[in-house]
């Protein structure tokens, strides 16, 4: 008897010890990936717009039409983007009207021209940049493209309109640290590219393109994907100015919507969240873009993190009784943007306050293995001879969600749509 | 009468063939390398514009150096190394059809210590002494 209580006891500070064992592995795995997920989405006191509209490249120009591309990851870009900053900080902007300046003749002056990821107003870039309007005012609804810096005789500095036009800088500088950049790089042997003419003859291209001029391109990974994941109950609670007095429904497809009446928090099984408060339509007087943008990426900050590698993607700017602001911000994979055919993290503020947010952030997880993509030229030819095109608008490399991997593609954009070529072998994917 | 329709006939259908020549009629841009470029560089990049299946033979000072089959999009892109000094980039294009193109660009590599800034009155004087 005493021997069966003996073995029962020892049984069960077995079992209590197997438990207590599997529980701590339990807490320690969950506790390691919200680690993680904090550590990767960064507690900025706020967001610097300048890093919501980093460009999508910096293309370098040597000068004897040697050209060379910087991607975000790529060294030398943020130096790059840093020195653009410094050289636009307080100065004064004015409208040019030279007809001398045009494209290929900058491109073959020594210099660099960053592309920012969509046109952006002329009033917001000298707001981000903290730079001054002369009197000589530049309509608010004009749109800019890129940002050259050349050396001719000191530095010039350009901002290019997407309608052709240009704005610079009032006073010239030194370009003792542009080309101090530009030989430190030359130094490291980038990837040279050459510049091709908008095309003609076979098809119409309507934009130029830098292609590398070594048949050899760098690796690209194909990677796994990673979600985020459910956002913890105090990232939840920021949505509502009092939590205790919501009401939580959980869903037959498994979301669990939070709602206290007015604001509504839904909660996908994907770790996707949308969030949306009606406005009452009080508050007449609505923000411009700059503040709106700054009211976006700071909500997107206080609301489960500002993202690594998030940029300002695309915007819509409607009209109604009040101005309402959609921002989308895209996800950059190896300095590269990420495709998809749903939304990953979209705002939209009006009356000053944030009345929709869809965050659905995708990350880089492990590397599959690694492909050397197929030149521009091939990309193109696939393409062509694949679907018959006759007009293409343009040609970029990036990354797209395809069957749970992240891979690289080059994505022909024509006026019907858009085509990814598989950059590992230049087949079509059906997307 | 007859001979009257007869001869307009063929009249229109001579005038049928010259369109049909006149629009298959081969295009070929050599976008690279510009007459007389002058570089420090041991290469130039050949780039240009063709229609596709066009074999693209590039020559440098009268040697063949590379041929390429340009695809689909007509683009082709590639370097060629030179000498120091006047250099003959020849670049034959021969047309699905087998008409030919012959285009031809001088360059001027200098030595890298020279200084650029001062590059025409170089390409004057180097193209004076070839000249002599």
């Amino acid at each position: 008897m005493k021997n069966r209580d003996f073995f029962l006891g020892l049984l069960l500070a077995l079992l209590v010890g197997t438990s207590l064992f599997l529980s701590g592995i339990t807490w320690w795995r969950l506790y390691g990936e919200y680690g993680d997920i904090q550590a990767e989405n960064s507690a900025l006191s706020v967001v610097d717009l300048a890093d919501v509209i980093t460009p999508d490249r910096v293309v370098l120009h040597f000068g004897q039409d040697m050209h060379s591309v910087l991607y975000p990851n790529a060294p030398f870009y943020r130096e790059s983007w840093d020195f653009a900053r410094k050289v636009l900080h307080g100065k004064e902007l004015v409208e040019v009207k030279n007809a001398k300046l045009d494209d290929e003749n900058l491109r073959q002056k020594v210099g660099m021209e960053l592309f920012f990821p969509v046109p952006l107003p002329v009033e917001f870039l000298t707001k981000v940049f903290n730079m001054n309007i002369t009197q000589q005012a530049i309509p608010q609804e004009r749109l800019v493209n890129s940002m050259m810096i050349i050396e001719d005789d000191g530095l010039s500095v350009f901002f290019k309109g997407s309608s052709g036009e240009f704005y610079g800088l009032k006073n010239r500088e030194s370009s003792f640290e542009l080309k101090e950049l530009l030989e430190r790089v030359r130094l490291e042997n980038p990837p040279v590219y050459t510049y091709l003419p908008p095309a003609k003859i076979n098809v119409k291209f309507e934009e130029g393109i830098y292609v590398p001029v070594s048949t050899e391109q760098n690796d690209l990974p194909v990677l796994s994907l990673k979600h985020e994941k459910m956002p913890p109950q105090s990232t939840i609670a920021q949505f509502f100015p009092d939590f205790s007095a919501t009401r939580k429904i959980e869903e037959k497809d498994g979301a669990v919507v939070y709602t206290d009446g007015n604001r509504g928090l839904r909660i996908y099984p994907t770790g996707a969240l949308e969030y949306s408060r009606p406005l009452t339509g009080g508050l007449k007087t609505g923000s411009d873009f700059y503040e709106a943008l700054k009211i976006a990426a700071n909500f997107i900050n206080t609301h489960g993190g500002w993202p690594q590698d998030v940029y300002l993607s695309g915007y819509k700017v409607a009209q109604n009784q009040r101005t309402a602001y959609t921002f989308n911000f895209g996800i950059r994979i190896k300095g590269l943007p990420l495709l998809s055919q749903s939304e990953y993290l979209t705002v939209t503020v009006e009356e000053n306050q944030v009345s929709r947010y869809f965050r659905n952030i995708v990350k880089e997880n492990k590397v599959l293995y690694e492909i050397q993509p197929i030149s521009p030229i091939q990309a193109l030819d696939a393409a062509i001879a694949t679907f018959n095109l006759k007009e293409i608008t343009s040609l970029e490399l990036s990354y797209l969600i395809f069957e749970d991997a992240l891979i690289p593609v080059w994505t022909v954009e024509t006026r019907s749509g858009r085509i990814f070529i598989n950059a590992k072998n230049g087949m079509a994917i059906n997307f | 009468m007859k001979r009257l329709i007869g001869i307009t006939a063929l009249s229109l259908f001579i005038v049928f063939l010259l369109f049909i020549i006149a629009d298959a009629k081969e295009a070929f841009v050599l976008n690279r390398p510009k007459e007389d470029y002058v570089t420090t560089q041991s290469y130039v990049v050949v780039s240009g514009e063709t229609v596709a299946d066009t074999s693209v033979a590039v020559f440098v000072n009268g040697e063949k150096k590379e041929t390429i089959k340009v695809g689909a999009s007509g683009l082709f892109v590639t370097q060629a190394d030179i000498r120091l000094g006047k250099n003959v980039i020849t670049v034959k294009a021969v047309f699905p059809s087998g008409e030919e193109e012959i285009v031809s660009r001088n360059v001027y590599r200098l030595d890298k210590d020279m200084n650029l800034k001062s590059l025409s009155s170089i390409i004057q004087a180097l193209k004076l002494l070839i000249l002599q």
